[in-house]
């Protein structure tokens, strides 16, 4: 297992370094606008720190159901499917890699974002004052502290990981079913659509019956959707490999 | 030993194997013979474990083909497969990270005998030094059974002579050898059975002594008799 998660990362190791050399500039463009106190560097340097979030985040989860299909549909399935790996094993050590990736990658940026707001803080005390009028503004369902902060971001990570094992079902799916068929990468997205919207429906019901508001952030509805997406996310990686093991030829 | 019981593949529109029983033994190099399209890959694997049959079973010392027969059975594709990134000696930590019966000294030496240097990138290689590292990789392995789908595509005569040399090496009393080849003259030499496989279905296995001391006819001119009555591509 831990060799085939190696050679994961080195199917994608080089994304993540050019997303990391971006992130590094951008770092350092927001450190030179606040320590120089230059408005258009921290502006152009928060904005696009922000952005690289979201885009490595994003990147890396579509770059593994990308891998994947590689790996399902061309002559490089041989290196996996010839070695004596099972498909949960071949499966698991991508969502290993892929979902580890985007959790260390979505903790940095969550960790960058303190540091770098506490920084922002420390050379300016009046972004303090900012947000203490902002939290008054958004009263007790919102606020903007780093508890709920850190919390509202790992929730959104594991939803973000839970999409991509449901986008890796809907590749299995066409490369090991629908193969060959007309429309096969149609039927797969809408099969992903369903999947998903599905998915959050029971989510939505779920948190009904357990009475949570739906809007709004509390603990222990962020801790119910972490636990719902990860035993989701497990049920869908079984019923993914169960179909590699038994249906898909490469 | 190796066998295929009424094992049929069926793709959309086109039956690829169609119930093809057969036994293959320790102790013998097998050619596999036939025209393009015949189903040669497609059964391969199926008894590599790649293509899942339709109908029929394939087994090896009466298992059916699974995740533990890859360990003792080595699968050469015709085609790359080998990771765009990798170098030559990726190719051989790859196989030494997966595969316990792999040597990597016996891997060095075959690059050494086929002038393959281990910093050369993969998708650089030529076919026909490709072809030599597709070769050198898995009889590196001291699997059981090995199955080399056109070993000799693509190559100049005197790699032929290599790769034939490394697929010699291989052989023994306990080990079952398969070689699918266009090339009828080229493994005449060196295999003891062919089998023919004829728009999909099984057209016999010979025995390639009895073939000339019994019939009095090569391996090639069986082919042609067999494969007399089938459509060939290219010019007639």
């Amino acid at each position: 297992m831990l060799n085939l998660i190696k050679y994961e990362f080195r199917k994608s190791w080089i994304i993540k370094a050019i997303i990391l050399v971006f992130t590094a500039v951008f770092e350092l463009m927001f450190i030179g606008g606040t320590i120089f106190n230059n408005e258009d560097f921290l502006g152009m340097g928060i904005a696009f720190l922000s952005l690289t979030t979201i885009c490595a985040l994003f990147i890396i989860g579509v770059y593994g159901i990308f891998r994947l299909h590689k790996d399902l549909t061309t002559k490089q399935s041989y290196m996996l499917f010839m070695t004596p790996n099972s498909s949960y094993k071949i499966l698991g050590a991508k969502l290993i890699e892929n979902a580890g990736s985007i959790l260390v990658a979505g903790l940095f940026y969550v960790l960058l974002a303190i540091v770098d707001f506490t920084f922002l803080m420390a050379a300016n005390g009046e972004i303090r004052e900012g947000i203490e009028f902002l939290n008054q503004i958004l009263g007790a369902h919102y606020s903007v502290d780093t508890y709920g902060f850190v919390m509202v971001s790992l929730n959104l990570i594991v939803i973000w990981i839970f999409t991509i094992v449901v986008g890796y079902l809907a590749v299995i799916i066409s490369a090991s079913i629908l193969s060959g068929r007309k429309f096969s990468g149609v039927i797969s997205f809408i099969i992903f659509l369903i999947i998903n919207g599905v998915v959050q429906k029971i989510h939505g019901i779920i948190l009904e019956l357990v009475g949570f508001d739906t809007f709004g952030f509390s603990t222990g509805k962020t801790v119910l959707g972490l636990v719902f997406d990860i035993v989701f996310a497990i049920i869908v990686y079984f019923a993914a490999a169960w179909i590699m093991d038994n249906k898909l030829s490469v | 030993m190796l066998e295929s019981i009424d094992v049929t593949k069926k793709f959309v529109g086109k039956t690829a194997v169609d119930g093809i029983t057969m036994q293959l033994e320790p102790g013998h190099i097998y050619a596999l013979l036939g025209p393009n399209g015949s189903g040669k890959t497609t059964w391969m694997k199926m008894a590599a474990g790649l293509i899942k049959p339709t109908s029929g079973q394939i087994r090896y010392n009466n298992q059916p083909i699974s995740i533990a027969t890859r360990n003792e059975i080595a699968y050469m594709s015709t085609e790359p497969y080998f990771y765009d990134w990798m170098t030559v000696g990726d190719v051989g930590k790859y196989y030494a990270d997966f595969f316990q019966d792999f040597s990597m000294e016996r891997y060095d030496y075959m690059l050494e005998k086929m002038d393959l240097d281990k910093k050369l990138k993969v998708k650089s290689l030529s076919s026909g030094m490709m072809a030599k590292l597709k070769v050198a990789a898995t009889m590196a392995r001291d699997a059981k059974v090995y199955m080399l789908d056109e070993p000799l595509n693509g190559i100049d005569l005197l790699a032929r002579d290599s790769v034939m040399n490394m697929i010699l090496m291989a052989a023994d009393e306990t080990k079952t050898l398969l070689v699918s080849s266009h090339l009828v003259e080229e493994l005449e030499s060196v295999v003891d059975k062919a089998i023919f496989i004829k728009r999909a279905q099984f057209a016999g296995m010979y025995d390639v002594e009895a073939l000339r001391t019994e019939e009095n006819t090569s391996l090639a001119d069986k082919y042609r008799q067999v494969f007399s009555d089938v459509e060939m591509g290219g010019i007639q």
